[in-house]
């Protein structure tokens, strides 16, 4: 794109907190991760489980909370400090706003990493933080917004690109959703109990549960998709009218999807069948912003043989359009009957969360490095490509083993035998796991190996090198 | 029909579907072409690769 013939210079971006949540994300990347594979370990080789505070059942939410909150969440902040400043064309609103956002969010996952291998938890999954941390939450949240939307308010263009929209929408449905679900009476410093009471208190859960998932995993990284796809396949969105009815549909469609956590519970009928009925609708929205994603390189498919950075942005979208069919027909009651409890809905979650969410925030960092410190590309360009085909056949492993053992289990757990009795004990589809938990382990360690590979090529990159911060440009094509 | 607060949560559900519709229709129109095309080219408005401290392209 050209770049001549611009407006003048208004002083430089702040690039300074972006740089610092981008290399956070390689290293909560790398620990999230490390978690993973050390539990996926301990279901093969249970002599692992050492002592109560590494054992499975206090690792297992710090393993979620750590690639969410921590490398989820900072691939999301740095990217949207950086995608709202340069399609806004000025400088954050606050900075200094901004750096508190980035030590308080350090602090959170920090307290997390203490807090949870000690057994303080709220029994709430992925909010399973006690109360004087989520009070920490909203307030880095609640700037995190100010900076956000104070940044969008002094742009100095007359759209706001369609990024951002996800973005705010991510930013602002979070603080609802963890305001709500996250209300609980106190009993002491590091106790409390929730708000909410029995099949209310399960359903807004799951409204928070399901909406993480929604807004969290998937509007702020489908804003990541609509700035990092164009810009490195240097073309725009394939259409711009599909991407604001993919916005509004998601956001209309997903608020309704939590009640497919708990089928066949105490939940009324009708709600489980209304949830049901959402998700399987919410495949218009996923796949419409899929195919806008993976479309904006018609007329350039051969920029994919050549860019790594391309291959993970786009194998992301595959992911995401993969777990966003699996999703929806997961949640029809008959084959829920089948996949709950079982090991193909961590299937489902791992072909997401690795597949679309890790694959797309690792193709955005590679992007970003060079440019905050500027270079003009990573130190090793082949070694992006390697660390591409370590993920993607670390997920294929984990999915496909998820898959097996998963409707093995569904089916062991149904069988009856003519009398009426069932045909296997619990601990017969257990033994029957263990080859494909062995084969998870392989997948989850190749995946994070990958990641090691991408903390070398970051460091080589910016080892000696100065921070750079760009100029900002007034918008003269804006104006075009 | 009793207007209590099932009342309300429809009449919202219903509002919601039709200010979707609006969306769609609103996104579709002819006139609606020029704005999303410069909006699309936001990301391109400016260059992102390094640049020298004056500004200038390495």
């Amino acid at each position: 794109m050209k770049t001549e013939a611009m407006g003048s210079v208004h002083g430089t971006y702040d690039y300074r907190v972006v740089r610092q949540f981008a290399l956070m994300t390689v290293v909560w990347g790398i620990v999230g991760m490390l978690v993973g594979v050390v539990i996926a370990a301990q279901l093969v080789w249970p002599q692992l489980n050492v002592g109560e505070w590494f054992h499975f059942g206090r690792l297992r939410p710090l393993h979620t909370n750590a690639v969410i909150f921590a490398f989820g969440g900072c691939a999301l902040m740095a990217t949207s400090f950086f995608v709202v400043q340069r399609t806004c064309h000025t400088r954050l609103f606050a900075p200094w706003l901004a750096e508190f956002v980035f030590w308080g969010w350090q602090l959170v996952i920090v307290l997390a990493a203490v807090t949870l291998p000690l057994g303080y938890t709220s029994g709430k999954e992925y909010a399973e933080l006690e109360w004087p941390i989520d009070v920490l939450i909203t307030l880095v949240w609640v700037a995190y917004a100010v900076v956000f939307f104070g940044t969008i308010a002094k742009r100095r263009t007359s759209h706001i690109y369609v990024a951002n929209w996800f973005y705010g929408a991510f930013i602002l449905t979070v603080a609802v959703l963890h305001l709500v679900n996250s209300a609980a009476i106190p009993a002491g410093f590091w106790k409390s109990y929730s708000a909410y009471a029995g099949v209310q208190d399960a359903m807004v859960q799951w409204w928070y549960g399901h909406n993480a998932v929604g807004f969290f995993l998937t509007a702020g990284f489908l804003g990541m998709m609509y700035y990092f796809v164009p810009k490195q396949a240097e073309r725009p969105v394939y259409s711009y009218r599909l991407s604001v009815v993919h916005f509004w549909a998601l956001i209309f469609t997903y608020m309704w999807a939590g009640p497919h956590h708990l089928h066949y519970t105490a939940l009324p009928d009708w709600t489980q069948s209304l949830g049901m009925v959402f998700s399987l609708i919410l495949l218009a929205p996923s796949w419409g912003g899929m195919i806008n994603g993976i479309m904006t390189l018609s007329g350039a498919w051969h920029k994919l043989r050549t860019d790594p950075i391309l291959k993970f942005l786009i194998t992301s979208l595959s992911f995401y359009g993969m777990s966003t069919f699996e999703g929806p027909m997961m949640s029809i009651k008959t084959v829920n009957a089948l996949s709950h409890y079982t090991d193909w809905t961590v299937g489902h979650v791992h072909s997401g969360a690795l597949g679309w969410v890790a694959m797309i925030s690792i193709g955005s960092i590679y992007y970003l490095i060079p440019r905050l410190f500027g270079q003009e590309k990573m130190y090793s360009v082949p070694a992006i490509s390697i660390h591409f085909w370590m993920s993607t056949l670390g997920v294929v492993l984990y999915i496909a083993s998820m898959w097996i053992a998963g409707v093995m289990q569904g089916l062991m757990w149904r069988a009856i035998n003519d009398d009426g009795t069932l045909t296997y004990t619990f601990v017969e589809s257990v033994k029957a796991s263990y080859p494909f938990w062995f084969i998870r382990f392989l997948g989850g360690a190749l995946f994070l190996s990958g990641m090691f590979v991408m903390a070398w090529n970051v460091w080589k990159t910016i080892a000696g090198q100065k921070p750079y911060n760009a100029p900002v440009v007034a918008p003269a094509a804006a104006h075009a | 029909m009793e207007l209590d607060i099932n009342a309300l949560r429809s009449a919202v559900t219903v509002a919601g579907f039709a200010c979707f519709v609006a969306i769609v229709i609103m996104a579709w129109r002819p006139g609606a072409q020029r704005a999303h095309n410069e909006a699309a080219m936001l990301p391109f408005a400016d260059d992102d690769r390094a640049h020298t401290e004056t500004g200038e392209q390495k």
